[in-house]
């Protein structure tokens, strides 16, 4: 089994993608790229070969549903689980959301000094 | 997480994010507050779903930043606009436009509140302007404290050497030597160490030695302080990889300028390359390439805002891509080089082209290097770092003097212009400062001119710590400087500078056995003051206020303003 070491991000809100950056860089020592919109990550995700992706469901543009269906299509994501990333919801949402092909939903707000854990759990279960 | 030193870190940047986010808030309730009043006069579907959007948004982020009831506010609210929404597209009687709106001014009015207790009041009503700034490392932008070790046992010293120390904004932590392994160990050292080599743990424990020298534990930057300069002790320094070393009595500017070069070269900034290329992979690609090498890139998607972009950017160095679809890459290279400010920036060609006769043509118009595709990363990364070092040294051997690291009298008049013109085109103030160092022809002829170096580069290591990274400071003539302060009004001008001259005062020289300080005046004016005049008739008005200064009674501050 290798070892989680690259982490995408996908979020259009920079406070919270400064909050994900210092978390995962420096609490979880994990790399970790930011992408600003669905695009941008559908452009990049291939040059940084993620182990896993963080994807925001709601954004302008491209939403995450969007963003992952894309990257379904065009086999970018095959070994790569990806993770929404999304305000508290209703269960029937987040049904919703795990049928897009999500492998797992992670409920903001976070504790920046927890989520590095959080998605080592679940990178290690989809391994 | 055992290290204390990097929780700390760690604190002060989520602190600083969260403030940020406060103020984003701030803007977002006022948004919310909009939009309220906007479905109170017509029914807006868009309108909603725009608060829904906002309100989604507060409910994932305010509790990642320690708001946990903000979040908790905006989910019922946020509940109760779903409903709405989904009730008014089934066209149901449900819709009530008036609880609709209600619940969203209740959750501003909550917000409200909350801004209301004290630390979140005075985060939330700093300078609108913050809300649009980006998030920045704020230790670089301003003169943040940086800490520095000193392995010292004598209390006295150690006291002695940190208050003098802290005037140019470093933090020392004072440690015996075995607490100082100890955290090394666990948490590495700093970029700079200062050690006393006489007496102490050192002198006795051998292992403490062997361990300080200890290939891959060694700190980083090691200052060796002793008062035995003898040939022994310096090479006993050499052997525990002192690169400098200091003799006691402890000259203080002397001391400074290593760390400050230490530091300087643990700091070393991030070289800025603006990319040019119109295909989409490749950029992705590359982009991704030069930041995993810690360079700063720029990519420039709309090739007509090119100019712009590189004066806001200030890139070092362009990488162009030789084929584009509109413009090749020697059409936008010609168009860089007729703008007298970009003249000598390197510009490096990508391209497929394998023809030697093409890339030389290429060359020939004023362009320094050629990579072809597939582009290999050793070359690529070496391209850039040999020819952005080349451009920095050759800038700083223009522009900068060589004794103060400062700008010279022909470049700080030429950014200043600049500075006051910006200034004026966004309005905001823009203060000018002229300093002198009082007396200073007695100090030249009483201890010497190497001693009156020492006093001039003491203060521009001053100057240079005290103020922000985006102020202009140029050594003007012999021992009178010149600081632009933009975004700054006098009255604070005159604070920070103030300060400048209460720690230049409080700096102790030495000369053989005698020990001096020294003292400043200065005079400050701000732009707005003389609506129509250019930098010249501002460095006058300054000048004028520093005159005052010195027939006062010198070692002070005055602002233009109070002359008439």
């Amino acid at each position: 089994m290798t070892k989680l070491e690259r982490v995408l991000v996908v979020d259009d809100e920079q406070d919270i993608q400064a909050i994900a950056k210092l978390s995962l860089e420096r609490v979880g020592g994990l790399e970790t790229l930011i992408c600003s919109s669905g695009r941008e990550a559908i452009d990049k995700v291939q040059v940084f070969a993620p182990n896993i992706i963080l994807l925001d469901v709601m954004m302008p543009g491209l939403d995450g549903p969007a963003t992952l269906s894309i990257l379904k299509e065009k086999g970018l994501v095959t070994n790569i689980p990806v993770v929404f990333f999304t305000a508290k919801v209703l269960d029937k949402e987040i049904e919703e959301l795990h049928s897009c092909g999500a492998f797992d939903v992670i409920s903001k707000p976070f504790d920046p000094m927890k989520l590095p854990s959080i998605l080592e759990d679940i990178w290690r279960r989809s391994q | 997480m055992s290290n204390k030193a990097l929780d700390m870190n760690l604190d002060t940047e989520i602190a600083q994010i969260r403030a940020q986010y406060l103020l984003r808030l701030r803007s977002d309730e006022s948004k919310l507050r909009r939009l309220v009043s906007d479905l109170a006069s017509r029914i807006d579907k868009t309108v909603i779903e725009d608060i829904h959007r906002i309100l989604h948004s507060i409910i994932g982020s305010a509790g990642t930043f320690g708001l946990h009831q903000a979040s908790e506010e905006a989910q019922k609210a946020d509940e109760i606009v779903i409903s709405s929404f989904n009730a008014l597209e089934q066209e149901s009687k449900d819709f009530s436009n008036i609880h609709l709106r209600t619940s969203v001014i209740a959750f501003c009015n909550f917000l409200d509140e909350m801004f209301q207790n004290s630390d979140l009041k005075a985060l939330s009503e700093r300078h609108p302007e913050d809300l649009l700034a980006p998030i920045i490392d704020k230790s670089e932008e301003t003169g943040s404290t940086t800490e520095v070790w000193l392995i010292e046992e004598d209390e006295e010293l150690a006291n002695q050497l940190s208050e003098h120390i802290s005037n140019f904004n470093f933090h020392i932590r004072t440690l015996n030597l075995s607490d100082a392994l100890a955290i090394a160990n666990t948490s590495g050292w700093p970029p700079v160490t200062m050690i006393d080599l006489d007496g102490g743990e050192l002198g006795r424990k051998n292992n403490m030695r062997l361990t300080l020298t200890a290939g891959d534990y060694r700190p980083r930057r090691l200052i060796a302080l002793s008062n035995d300069d003898s040939f022994e002790k310096r090479a006993y320094a050499a052997k525990l990889r002192a690169t400098a070393f200091v003799s006691k009595p402890i000259n203080i500017p002397t001391l400074i300028h290593h760390i400050e070069k230490y530091l300087e070269s643990a700091q070393a900034s991030y070289e800025r390359v603006l990319l040019v290329d119109d295909d989409h992979e490749l950029r992705a690609f590359l982009e991704i390439m030069l930041k995993s090498e810690g360079i700063e890139v720029k990519v420039l998607t709309q090739i007509n805002e090119i100019v712009d972009v590189m004066n806001d950017f200030r890139p070092e160095l362009i990488l162009l891509d030789m084929e584009m679809p509109d413009y090749s890459g020697i059409d936008i290279a010609v168009l860089i080089r007729q703008h007298p400010q970009f003249e000598s920036i390197p510009i490096v060609y990508l391209s497929a082209e394998q023809d030697l006769g093409k890339q030389s043509e290429a060359l020939s118009f004023d362009a320094d290097d050629f990579l072809t595709k597939p582009i290999s990363k050793p070359r690529l990364i070496s391209s850039i770092r040999s020819r952005v070092q080349r451009a920095r040294s050759l800038d700083k051997l223009i522009s900068k003097d060589s004794l103060t690291g400062l700008l010279k009298h022909g470049s700080i008049k030429d950014s200043g212009a600049r500075e006051l013109q910006r200034g004026r085109r966004e309005s905001y103030p823009v203060s000018i400062v002229m300093l002198d160092i009082d007396h200073f022809k007695k100090v030249n002829d009483t201890y010497g001119h190497s001693t009156g170096d020492v006093v001039i580069s003491s203060l521009a290591t001053l100057l240079r710590h005290r103020l922000r990274q985006t102020d202009l400071i140029g050594r003007y003539g012999g021992e009178e400087f010149l600081v632009i302060l933009p975004q700054t009004t006098e009255r604070s001008a005159c604070e920070i500078i103030n300060e400048v001259r209460l720690a230049f005062n409080e700096m102790q020289f030495r000369y053989q056995d005698v020990q001096f300080s020294c003292s400043l005046s200065a005079g400050c004016v701000e732009s707005s003051l003389f609506a129509d005049s250019d930098l010249s008739e501002l460095i006058e008005a300054a000048d004028e206020a520093l005159y005052s200064s010195k027939n006062n009674g010198r070692n002070r501050v005055t602002a233009r303003s109070d002359l008439d």
